[in-house]
């Protein structure tokens, strides 16, 4: 029995065998999808797997080469954004449209239709400012979006595409920086939203999430919809649905459930002792956090966005300025730039990887070897065309699944997923003693996560000491030996992960005890 | 992002051949709207251009002036400074040169000649020096500061045609000594001499860039200079280099033309090379390997345009209209590839 007969209804949004083709890619394939007003809807897939592109198209953004998109049963062109918000379609994307120095005020004001030259009556206004206050924000008027949480953008986000008449809700990926808390907290809202009638469509990586809150899940492979029910189906069928490659996932649920296996713990590697970091606005963002990792351990520092963790991985490669003592294999690192920490041994995947990671016109071998073009003769060159060069490229590549493999090509024209497992490739090739990884599986699906989890044990077995800064408890309990709870720049929480629980951490992350 | 975007995406050899044939075209077409009847007048273009052994040479000339400045702009806008300033690093040039050749003074030899060169490379990269230093230290829009720079080195140029050494009848310095000169050849005078520069900076300022590790942190900090920071790149002492090595290339095309064309310095001695080379540079999509392609078109441009001025009887403006016109179709024909 299909929810279409139990509600006797027609879906709020039918997309029915849309194609969306660039170039030699369909990255849509026939695709259908029926959401109804008051439900939760997951779309999962894996990377690549044209989940952006449909909801691009269900936004607006792009339009379908073929096939028909319906909402309430009635076929609809959405020929820009603009169609969408008026159809009663809002979108949230990964990254949020807002504009930090504005108030909560101001930013909504922005979406009221009208043109740029609308006159805005005091009336609007203060309608405006109710709306926010009902909401939930005490100060819109005076309250700057750069001083919201992470989680609260997020909430003001949604309320914004309430306030123009949003029906459907399209998130993407919402809960890529959230703590578990807020995710709990965002799925309640969504849910209270689907009970008063709207229908929410979110996309996610986390099985987790649609096993727990998704009211019907559609599961998207190679820009087909492969699969679309009621209810969420076993661990074992989702997988199977999303990736269709049976060996790998046994090799994927082993790794997930089997813990850190075979600690072979050696000498403190990293000495890191009452380090704090004041922000570029002088707020403290780190406030006086000491840990240790010993050769061949995992720590996981863990916290919602924006409580020092960027910071403090940013500062541990280099990259901002600290206070206090970092120790490397007994030497002092604290005042080295991130090349000569480099040099001492320390590797680094940063959090903002167009900003210190790659360099996007450059090709894929040149990013590759990125480090190779500092601290030698100026005048010689090591060249990314060279056969053996590019043999070590290839493999590099080819260990960590990169799309294609050619390192000819120019890095900007991988997907982010990819440039991300080439950075990783990079970080995690040759010796070292430190591995700094910040949010190294972001945007990547469970396969791209297996290989570069599968690649850390393996630098743990040679004895590299390792932090893995996540914002995924779950992620957080898989790789870690060790925790570290942030919150508000301090040190929540340090704690062996055998000796806690998952509540017991994630209350630390709201500052709980 | 215009300016950053032709900076860190050259556009593939192909598209940028295109472009070349393109702009050429559209330039002819608007020197036809502009009374100048092309098909009939090509003779005169040919003749003016590249069709007889001096109109020849005094193409070439141009042609490696302008590779010259081209050059003066490519290599910094890779490092990401807009060096606007060609223009003046060229004057400055000049003027080194041209002090150096009349101080020294009579009889004057090749080994003057030798040293006003490698003079006027000095005063060219310490005159970009001013702005980069300016950026460097205060932060100082470069776009604005070579601009004004310019401005800055024709007053200075004009303290010596004025005040130093005036000429007694026309804007510019008394005469250079014949004797500080390169050998000559024949009826094309020195303009080998001109072209083997020329050739000689777009060898080294492709191997430079395409073909060291130097080049690829000069390309990286263009782009990235965080990243280029990080990856232990020194991205000042890149960017620094590059902006000395440009004005270097464009104080040579001032010594070119104090030696090579106008045996003084000449108030309006760089007949806006130093802006037609940011154009040509741009045309090349910043592709050192083409520098001599951006160069040709618009040496032709603007030697041929007023060959063609001169037969029409049209104002001769038209060649810096012809120019003029070639730049924005330049920006306008830009690949938009990327842009994202």
């Amino acid at each position: 029995m299909t929810t279409d007969s139990l509600m006797g209804r027609a879906p709020a949004l039918q997309a029915s065998d849309v194609t969306k083709v660039f170039g030699d890619l369909r990255a849509n394939d026939s695709v259908s999808l029926s959401v109804f007003a008051g439900e939760v809807h997951a779309v999962v897939g894996e990377n690549g797997a044209g989940k952006t592109t449909l909801m691009r198209m269900l936004s607006g953004e792009l339009q379908p080469d073929a096939g028909v998109i319906s909402l309430d049963g009635v076929p609809k062109t959405l020929r820009n954004p603009q169609d969408a918000v008026a159809s009663g379609i809002g979108m949230v994307h990964q990254h949020y449209s807002v504009i930090p120095d504005f108030t909560l005020l101001d930013n909504l004001l922005l979406t009221v239709p009208g043109g740029s030259f609308r006159w805005l009556t005091s009336r609007q206004r203060r309608d405006a400012l109710d709306f926010l206050r009902e909401e939930g924000f005490p100060n819109p008027d005076r309250t700057l979006i750069k001083d919201l949480a992470v989680d609260e953008v997020q909430r003001f986000e949604i309320s914004k595409l309430l306030y123009v008449g949003a029906q459907i809700l399209i998130l993407d990926e919402p809960t890529a920086v959230l703590g578990p808390i807020e995710i709990e907290r965002l799925y309640s809202r969504l849910a209270d939203l689907a009970n008063e009638g709207k229908s929410i469509v979110v996309i996610t990586h986390k099985l987790r999430e649609v096993e727990r809150y998704a009211q019907r899940v559609t599961v998207m492979r190679g820009g087909r919809t492969v699969l679309s029910q009621d209810s969420c189906p076993p661990r074992p069928a989702l997988l199977s649905a999303m990736f269709g490659d049976e060996a790998r996932i046994h090799a994927e649920e082993e790794l997930e459930t089997v813990s850190a296996a075979a600690e072979r713990l050696g000498d403190v590697v990293l000495d890191v002792s009452g380090i704090s970091v004041i922000g570029s606005d002088g707020r403290v963002r780190v406030d006086d956090v000491s840990f240790t990792v010993r050769a061949g351990q995992v720590l996981a520092v863990i916290g919602v966005e924006g409580n020092g963790q960027s910071y403090l991985m940013d500062s541990l490669a280099g990259l901002q300025p600290c206070t206090g003592a970092v120790t490397l294999n007994g030497k002092d690192i604290a005042q080295l730039g991130p090349r000569a920490r480099y040099e001492s041994g320390l590797r680094a995947v940063t959090e903002d990887r167009l900003k210190w990671d790659v360099f996007r016109s450059a090709s894929v071998s040149e990013n590759v070897l990125a480090h190779e073009y500092a601290g030698r003769g100026s005048l010689g060159y090591v060249n990314p065309r060279g056969k053996t060069v590019i043999e070590l490229v290839k493999d590099i590549l080819t260990k960590f699944d990169v799309r294609p493999v050619a390192p000819k090509m120019a890095l900007s024209k991988l997907s982010g997923g990819n440039q991300q497992r080439a950075v990783v490739g990079r970080e995690s090739t040759g010796p070292k003693s430190v591995l700094l990884l910040s949010h190294p599986t972001r945007g990547l699906d469970v396969m791209g996560s297996a290989i570069i989890l599968e690649d850390v044990r393996s630098q743990q077995a040679q004895g590299t000491a390792v932090v893995w800064n996540t914002a995924d408890l779950e992620e957080a309990f898989v790789v870690g030996d060790v925790l570290l709870v942030m919150f508000q720049g301090r040190a929540a929480l340090l704690v062996d992960r055998r000796s806690t629980s998952h509540e017991v951490v994630a209350a630390a992350m709201s500052g709980a005890n | 992002m215009a300016v950053s975007d032709l900076m860190t995406r050259p556009s593939r050899g192909l598209t940028v051949v295109l472009r070349v044939v393109f702009v050429v075209g559209a330039t002819l077409f608007v020197l036809f709207l502009l009374g100048i009847n092309i098909f009939t007048s090509f003779p005169s273009f040919w003749r003016g251009t590249l069709g007889n052994p001096y109109s020849l040479a005094i193409t070439l000339t141009v042609m490696a002036v302008i590779t010259l400045t081209a050059a003066a702009a490519l290599i910094p806008f890779r490092a990401g400074f807009v060096n606007l300033g060609g223009e003046g690093q060229l004057v400055a040039g000049a003027t080194g040169a041209t002090v150096v050749a009349l101080t020294i003074g009579e009889p004057g030899s090749v080994w003057v000649a030798i040293v006003c060169v490698v003079v006027a490379m000095v005063a060219g990269a310490l005159w970009a020096g001013i702005a980069s230093f300016l950026y460097e230290r205060f932060g100082a829009n470069e776009v604005i500061s070579t601009l004004m720079l310019n401005f800055v080195a024709f007053t200075v140029a004009e303290y010596f045609t004025s005040t130093v050494w005036p000429d007694k009848v026309a804007p510019q310095t008394i005469s250079i000594p014949d004797a500080t000169n390169f050998p000559l050849f024949g009826k094309f005078g020195s303009t080998p001499w001109a072209v083997l520069f020329a050739v000689i900076v777009w060898g080294l300022a492709w191997w430079l860039i395409q073909r060291t590790n130097f080049g690829f942190r000069i390309k990286a900090t263009g782009e990235s200079p965080m990243a280029s920071l990080r990856f232990g790149y020194a991205p000042v002492r890149t960017r620094v280099i590059s902006v000395f090595l440009g004005g270097a290339a464009a104080g040579l095309a001032g010594a070119v033309l104090i030696l090579v064309v106008n045996r003084a310095l000449v108030l309006d001695i760089s007949q806006s090379y130093g802006y037609v080379g940011i154009a040509a540079a741009l045309l090349i999509a910043l592709r050192p390997a083409l520098l001599p392609l951006g160069a040709i078109a618009f040496a032709m441009i603007s030697v041929g345009g007023n060959t063609l001025a001169a037969v029409s009887k049209v104002s001769p403006t038209v060649s810096l209209v012809a120019v003029s016109v070639c730049v924005l179709l330049l920006l306008a024909t830009r690949s938009r590839r990327g842009s994202s």
